[in-house]
């Protein structure tokens, strides 16, 4: 047997493989021979077809299994002995019968990269900021208070910020009204910005029962077509003025928000509670992230082409979907497939690496994904969506679906083993009770894995 | 004379006709009944592009076939055995 190695690349590497004649001629003959015999022909008793029609009839179907079947009976164990260790399949081309009898084929294969695992341990990571100030915690209280004020009309004071104001309004294009430009009873939120902030500007110091008018100048790119690059006169007429009346911040209000609060006090706590809860999963996100781009920056290294490629169309794939979700397509959203990749590119490259990295780290840490870290998963999942542990269990049959699910796993369990090597440098020192640290870390790997059993769900 | 193109009515693809190939170069064909072995060899000779040396042919009866109580008989036809003098004809690749 022939083997040529050719180095495309620093990984990509070119086999071409010859197999001597005898061997291809016996694996012919053996499948013409089987062929003959359940043939059933028109014309020839069944299994008394000669060969020699045989072959001139099923000769390309016949080479085309035999090839196969060549290639996948002499690739591995010739990969085996190559000097690189393979990490993708291989991309078979000029799968040819020559005309001594020999056949040969082509096999591009990505090598695994070599490279040696530089510090992991102990990587010094700023802890990200988890800390809840008391003003994220007013300003929540705030808004609260600003989602129940009550609106009262005011009739002797002219339209300020922060007041609500019914309004009445047509638009006129060359004196003539417009049919689609026009509401009635229309609530505006005065200095919030949701219309157009020019007209709320407006707005400002009229009062009820007046009548304005003013002209808008829309530009060509406006995105409504009605209006794009028109001179619009608009006659707005104020309703009514209301103001908003906000509640005291007391007791009276904790209780109005929900009543299982009986003092601001514990609503305060409850939303610091929240608040602090969603930081720390931000954190632990900023902190992988963090881990991860450490092992970047000390591990460099080419990866293979092939498997950027794959992460990459997955990540344009991703991307297709959410737009289609919506309702929309890449041309749509005028987004070009090379500029997408041009832009994920980087992303495509880190994650191929930073898998690499995870994965020799687990090799040297002896870390693996074990039966009940996969059952642990599986119940929080079932938590999740509220089914049974062995319906979850349903959807992970298909050992195509549980791979990237086990992968999964396995990366934050290693992702875990490192955030505990790591040394944390505090910004600004704030205990962590251990114990909220692991739920939080549980709850993000189930919206992980939820994600996953989304997918498979669909 | 009839069309060339009614002449041979197609291959006549047995073990037999298998056989007679490989051994002698001879071609087997189904012809039209009426044709005489000198329109057989024209025919064979413009379309196939080949030189003839003999045309032996052999009327062949049809045969009595039953549905039920009936009776029927399937069309005479005849065979011609064409022996080549140059060339050789391919059905499998020709067709």
């Amino acid at each position: 047997m022939d083997v040529k190695v050719e180095e495309l690349s620093t990984l990509t590497r070119k086999v071409t493989i010859t197999i001597p004649a005898e061997e291809v001629q016996g694996r012919l003959d053996e499948a013409y021979a089987k062929l003959q015999k359940e043939s059933k022909m028109k014309g020839f008793r069944k299994g008394k077809v000669p060969r020699s029609v045989i072959v001139k009839s099923y000769r390309a179907q016949v080479q085309g299994e035999v090839g196969e079947k060549l290639v996948q009976d002499t690739y591995f164990d010739i990969i085996e002995k190559q000097d690189f260790d393979p990490v993708v399949h291989p991309e078979i081309t000029d799968a040819t019968f020559n005309d001594d009898g020999s056949f040969t084929y082509v096999a591009q294969v990505d090598a695994r990269p070599v490279f040696e695992l530089n510090t992991y341990k102990g990587l010094e990571v700023e802890r990200p900021d988890n800390t809840v100030t008391d003003g994220a915690v007013d300003y929540e209280l705030a808004a609260m208070r600003r989602q129940m004020a009550v609106l009262k009309s005011v009739e002797d004071r002219p339209v300020a910020e922060g007041d609500v104001v019914v309004v009445d309004y047509q638009g006129y294009h060359k004196d003539r009204a417009m049919k689609q430009v026009k509401s009635e009873d229309l609530s505006v939120d005065v200095g919030s910005g949701q219309l157009d902030a020019e007209f709320e500007k407006k707005l400002v110091g009229m009062k009820q029962g007046e009548e304005a008018s003013y002209e808008v100048d829309f530009p060509e790119s406006h995105p409504n077509p009605l209006l794009a690059g028109r001179k619009v006169n608009f006659k707005v007429l104020v309703k009514d003025v209301k103001e908003r009346v906000l509640a005291e911040l007391d007791d009276e209000f904790a209780k109005d928000v929900n009543e299982q609060f009986t003092t601001l006090d514990e609503l305060k706590n409850a939303i610091r509670e929240r608040l602090q809860k969603d930081k720390e999963t931000a954190a632990e996100g900023d902190l992988n992230d963090r881990i991860m781009k450490k092992l970047l920056e000390n591990h460099q290294f080419e990866v293979p082409e092939r498997l950027v490629r794959f992460e990459l169309d997955e990540i344009i794939k991703n991307t297709q979907e959410r737009l289609e979700k919506n309702g929309m397509s890449l041309e749509a959203a005028g987004i070009s497939r090379e500029d997408l990749e041009k832009t994920n590119r980087p992303f495509a490259v880190q994650r191929v690496t930073g898998d690499f990295i995870l994965k020799k780290i687990a090799e040297v840490e002896d870390i693996k994904v074990k039966d009940e870290d996969l059952e642990r998963t599986f119940k929080r999942i079932g938590d999740q969506y509220n089914m049974p542990v062995s319906r979850v269990k349903e959807f992970f049959q298909n050992r195509d679906d549980l791979l990237p699910l086990m992968n999964e796993v396995l990366n934050e369990k290693i992702l875990n083993f490192l955030k505990q090597e790591a040394k944390l440098i505090d910004p600004a020192p704030k205990a962590e009770q251990p114990a909220e640290e692991t739920a939080d870390q549980q709850d993000q790997q189930a919206a992980a894995t939820s994600e996953e059993a989304k997918s498979t769900e669909e | 004379m009839k069309n060339m193109y009614s002449v041979l009515q197609g291959p006549c693809l047995t073990e037999k006709a298998n056989l007679q190939q490989e051994m002698g170069n001879k071609v087997v064909f189904k012809v039209h009944p009426d044709a005489n072995k000198i329109e057989i060899r024209k025919a064979v000779e413009s379309m196939f592009k080949v030189k003839v040396r003999d045309v032996k042919t052999v009327s062949m009866p049809g045969k009595q076939k039953r549905v039920g109580k009936h009776f029927g008989r399937t069309q005479d036809w005849k065979k011609a055995y064409v022996t080549l003098a140059e060339g050789e004809i391919n059905f499998v690749d020709e067709l």
